[in-house]
């Protein structure tokens, strides 16, 4: 009798877990896995999408051909460089940011709004007003760099520039993202604790060092998860602003398959470059987790 | 303020501002469109005074359309307002004519037109009716997007291609692409500064500058009254196709391919350097990277980098700001002009597009086709000749005002008798050579245009030129 | 316009009213005190002006009329910023004649939906990877995450192949639903769960709860920062969203307004900046609204804690 009661239970808690589980992976299956197994298995064909029934069987022959392809392996070489420094100065931003505008003074309402607006500025606007300002004749940053002395620089125009200057853009127009979910993170942690702290005679760095940091930590993980695996999937402003250029320098990974899919047409290929990107990036994630995570456990 | 309050208060404001702009006057621009045009664009079935519309069964010798309900897809890229309801229109009439058709049209940004009819086409739902830019009319027709159409043409309506218009629109001998408008450069010029510089531009064609000439004039026009090296009147515009700022073929591909002579022998690297494509289109080694091209982006690059007469990055509206004294652009800009300024505060002035060796400018502009897939092709077919019928295109010239391609619209429009659209007309007839001919536009133009940009900001001309050569060679592999 | 409340243009000596913190101030305040709120003031300053001068620019260049918006961008004047001629006629253009009203409430409708979609969905999902145990869960989580790796334009075209297949392209419910399950959104609300103690979830127990009860009760009202950072990023994705919304929608009635806004782009003629520049400024109202409201949940203190 007990034994029913508690199979009772095991079917009721099976069921339980299925009914909340059910949408998210009916969902995932449908909308990504299925279109991923898609694209992987176009990977080993050749496949234009004015041509869809034209589809050929090549095998391997989309890797080999990766393997020789320098462009491919510069871009992806410009990504890691992209997300490295974009995550180093983002995150520590954000976190600064966060700390900054918490505190709940009066008008502070409107330094947080104004760091949140670029985040929901279209990015054809962010586009065209970063251009101007990127100007190497009249440009703004070249007035004020003049004004202090420093001469004009050619920011966009520059093949060793013009990745700084996106990465620049780029930070500023996602650090208001990043601090939200910072100053999610950092309600969430209970005056008691800096309280307790500053009794027991803690300074404000001290404070930061030993109470906001490891309270962090879940919301640091994430931040810098979700940060890398955007950084890594990162297409729009350089589709608007630079097509990858001044030679290659900009370009990164994600544009780079788009234009071999949808401008080379050779969505077969595509697929491949895609494939490998997807791989690196997991290993990336792993890294990440398991390295974090081994110092963040608690 | 409470949240609440922020709300009330935010709301309001996006009220006031709609209720104000009711009550604003519509200062909309439009350019000199017909009483046609309602702003909502609802479309009556009756056209202005003094527009005949043709009978919906000119120019068509297909079968005879079917009277069972159809609907008609079309996929095309958005019009400004006044053209929007000039097709409204068109589509009205022709269901007027034939009740049991109608439409479904659905418009997308243009830039992101190919990609869009990529998905559909992909996605095996492709539309009856396509709107697209004509130089990929051979990479749709190879594609078997595209339907030929000439079963369904009067020889009439045939013979009044414009040539140039039936070379892009055909390929392997068939005709894909519907007649509706063309294209060609010149350089306009602001009229007030160049009489400032006591400069005389040659207005007819076969009299125009070299590019030599034209340097002459941009380094008098231009002006840096702090001598900073920040002119505040540039001598040439930057280009203002596409993303703007140097990297679009249809305009700075005309510097290379006029140091090219389509008269020398075939094999020789004048003939080749002005053909931009081997004949059989598939190389481009030799042709794009011979000596004469890598010369005359050297100068192009001295434009940028040396001369410093055109600035580095595109500056939106520079030659309408008068921050440009001239700019290479299409016929367009008359009517660009004339909404910007409708008093006619701005002059200006239009002479040949400049050369090396051989006068050239680059032709080929947006289009209709029908669909190869199509479940309708002769109901397809015979709307597509319609809003390409003379009388239309006339209709649709009022609005926009750009090269017509048909050639009776030349004789029957006045405009074209006289300067300066005759200079287009003229143009487009004797120096007007379409961009180059092969399945493979797309990835060349995605090719040429990286390097061009890359040129003009000072990498090295016949690398980045050789280099260009090979990846376009190995895209257009795929099409031998 | 005036009223643009740049903390540049108030009164700088009202800069300590509007700096001194909530704890009580001791009598005598200090110089050194007082130099580091002038200090702490003009670094808000700064920061305000590097992230809205070109949100403001932005917003006040749709009061110009197209011609002037590019002509006054430089050399850097006072009318770079403030429109010599403020006019509406770009709001009454895209609202009467491009039909931009209508592409707003897409938006609205479709970001909505999304927002409440990947909640409802991604809470669901969280609460079992967090609180659930059974034999695989941890791998599942890991498939989950998988998916967040994928980049949207890999994804692209056979996504829209399925959704043609379920017979959905063209439709509203193609908008957002294949996002609602969010593996950024499940990875989120699952490290904000994990941080509910346990002892909230064993109260609700003795009194013996059922799974459902402990997530309703327990574990929701105490993850509201967390939820509601995951609204305010659902509602944005989808309002950001262009690519995907010009392939799957056909009708130009249905379609949202980060593709209108690049429809005003037109061949032939010049770009309609006017247009451009007052659409992209509506388009922002109704997330700033968003974040404003939901700003208190992001102030000291405002958390519920405790238990039920």
């Amino acid at each position: 009798m007990a034994l029913s009661v508690r199979r009772a239970r095991q079917i009721r808690f099976g069921l339980f877990v299925a009914l909340f589980l059910a949408p998210t992976f009916i969902g995932l299956f449908l909308f990504q896995a299925l279109p991923t197994l898609t694209a992987i298995r176009n990977s080993f064909y050749e496949y234009s999408l004015l041509d869809p029934d034209r589809l050929t069987y090549i095998g391997l022959a989309n890797y080999t051909r990766m393997l020789k392809d320098t462009i491919f392996f510069k871009s992806i070489g410009n990504t890691f460089i992209y997300a490295f420094f974009k995550i180093l100065i983002q995150l520590p931003l954000a976190l600064g940011l966060a700390m900054l505008v918490q505190r709940p003074l009066r008008g502070i309402g409107i330094v947080r709004s104004a760091i949140f607006a670029p985040v929901v500025t279209a990015v054809s606007i962010i586009a065209v007003v970063w251009n101007l300002m990127y100007d190497p004749e009249h440009g703004m940053f070249n007035s004020l760099l003049v004004a202090i002395g420093i001469g004009k620089q050619p920011f966009l125009t520059s093949a060793s520039q013009a990745m700084p200057a996106i990465i620049a853009m780029s930070i500023w127009q996602d650090v208001g993202f990043t601090m939200v979910i910072f100053l999610a993170g950092l309600q969430g942690i209970p005056e008691e604790f800096y309280e307790a702290a500053a009794i027991d005679g803690a300074g404000r760095f001290q404070r930061f060092r030993h109470v906001t940091l490891p309270l962090l930590q879940r919301t640091i993980l994430f931040a810098l998860i979700t940060t890398t695996i955007f950084s890594f999937q990162v297409f729009t402003p350089i589709y608007v602003m630079t097509k990858g250029g001044p030679l290659d320098s900009t370009r990164l990974a994600v544009y780079d398959i788009f234009e071999q899919g949808f401008v080379f047409l050779e969505m077969g290929y595509a697929s491949a470059l895609a494939v490998v990107l997807i791989g690196l990036l997991l290993i990336i994630a792993a890294i990440q987790s398991r390295f974090l995570r081994a110092q963040f456990e608690y | 303020m409470s949240t609440k309050q922020k709300w009330l208060c935010l709301s309001l404001l996006g009220i006031g501002i709609l209720l104000a702009s009711c009550a604003a006057p519509a200062s909309a621009p439009t350019t000199a469109a017909p009483a046609t045009t309602a702003p909502s664009g609802a479309a009556t079935a009756r056209p202005a005074a003094g527009i005949t519309v043709p009978s919906v069964e000119d120019g068509y010798a297909g079968p005879a359309l079917t009277t069972e309900p159809v609907t008609l897809r079309i996929l095309r890229y958005q019009m400004g307002p006044p053209q929007e309801a000039l097709l409204k229109q068109w589509m009205t009439e022709f269901t007027a004519a034939h009740p049991n058709i109608t439409f479904q049209d659905e418009p997308v940004p243009f830039g992101d037109l190919f990609t869009k009819i990529q998905a559909s086409v992909a996605a095996g739902d492709p539309p009856d009716l396509y709107f697209y830019d004509g130089p990929f009319t051979k990479a749709y027709a190879y594609h078997n997007i595209l339907l030929p159409v000439d079963q369904y043409m009067t020889q009439a309506f045939k013979d009044d291609y414009v040539p140039a218009t039936l070379a892009e629109h055909s390929y392997q001998g068939k005709i894909y692409g519907m007649p509706e408008q063309q294209s060609a450069v010149a350089l306009g010029y602001n009229e007030d500064m160049v009489k400032a510089a006591g400069l005389n531009p040659p207005q007819e064609l076969g009299k125009g500058w070299t590019w030599d000439q034209a340097l002459d004039a941009w380094k008098k026009l231009q002006q840096d009254p702090s001598g900073s090296g920040n002119p505040t009147v540039w001598g040439l515009a930057p280009s203002q196709f596409g993303a703007g700022g140097a990297g679009f073929y249809y305009r700075d591909g005309i510097f290379p391919r006029s140091a090219g002579d389509p008269k020398a022998a075939k094999d020789s690297s004048a003939y080749k350097t002005w053909a931009a494509l081997s004949d059989d289109g598939s190389t481009v080694k030799g042709y794009i990277d011979s000596q004469e091209a890598i010369d005359a982006m050297q100068w192009f690059q001295d434009l940028t980098m040396k001369w410093a007469v055109t600035p580095k990055v595109g500056i939106p509206n520079a030659f309408l700001d008068r921050k440009a004294a001239t700019s290479l652009e299409t016929d367009y800009l008359i009517g660009n002009v004339k909404t910007t300024f409708p008093n006619g505060d701005f002059h200006l002035g239009w002479t040949p597009v400049p050369y090396f060796k051989t006068p050239v400018t680059m032709t080929g502009s947006i289009t209709y086709g029908v669909g190869a897939k199509t479940k309708h092709p002769a109901e397809a077919a015979a709307f597509a000749i319609y809003i390409s019928d003379v009388k239309n295109n006339a209709r649709l010239w009022e609005i926009n005002q750009t090269l017509p391609a048909q050639l009776s619209l030349f004789k029957s429009i006045k405009a074209y008798s006289e300067y300066p659209y005759k200079l287009f007309a003229d143009e487009l007839v004797q120096i007007g050579v379409p961009r180059p001919s092969t399945p493979g536009w797309q990835e060349y133009e995605a090719i040429i245009d990286p390097a061009i940009k890359d040129i003009s900001l000072g990498a090295p001309v016949a690398d980045t030129l050789h280099r260009a050569a090979d990846q376009i060679d190995a895209q257009l592999a795929k099409y031998k | 316009m005036a009223n643009s409340a740049s903390p540049l243009q108030r009164n700088p000596l009202d800069a300590q009213a509007v700096l001194v913190p909530v704890a009580r101030a001791t009598p005598r305040v200090s110089l050194w005190r007082r130099v580091r709120q002038i200090g702490m003031f003009i670094l808000y300053a700064i920061v305000v002006v590097l992230f809205i001068t070109p949100f403001a620019w932005m917003i006040l260049s749709a009061f110009k009329s197209t011609a002037e918006i590019f002509r006054y961008a430089y050399p850097l004047t006072i009318w770079t910023f403030i429109p010599p001629n403020p006019t509406l006629a770009n709001f009454h253009s895209i609202f009467f004649q491009w039909g931009f009203g209508q592409k707003l409430l897409n938006s609205l409708i479709a970001s909505s939906a999304q927002m409440i979609g990947t909640l409802v969905i991604c809470s669901m999902a969280a609460f079992v990877f967090a609180r659930l145990h059974f034999r695989g869960r941890d791998i599942l989580f890991a498939v989950v995450l998988l998916a967040a790796l994928i980049p949207f334009e890999v994804n692209m075209v056979p996504l829209y192949l399925v959704v043609r297949s379920l017979h959905l392209q063209n439709t509203y419910v193609a908008l957002f639903i294949p996002w609602i399950a969010n593996p950024f959104g499940i990875f989120l609300l699952r490290q904000a769960f994990l941080e509910i103690p346990r002892d909230f979830d064993d109260a609700a127990l003795v009194e013996g709860a059922s799974p459902f009860q402990i997530f309703w009760h327990v574990i929701l009202p105490n993850a509201r920062p967390a939820l509601i950072t995951l609204a305010l990023m659902s509602f944005l994705w989808s309002w950001n969203a262009f690519l995907w919304p010009l392939i799957v929608m056909q009708d130009q009635n249905k379609q949202v307004i980060q593709v209108a806004i690049a429809t005003f782009t037109v061949p032939q003629e010049l770009p309609a900046w006017g247009e451009i520049f007052a659409a992209a400024s509506i388009a922002t109202i109704p997330i700033l609204i968003l974040f404003i409201a939901l700003q208190r949940y992001y102030i000291r203190g405002a958390v519920l804690s405790g238990i039920k």
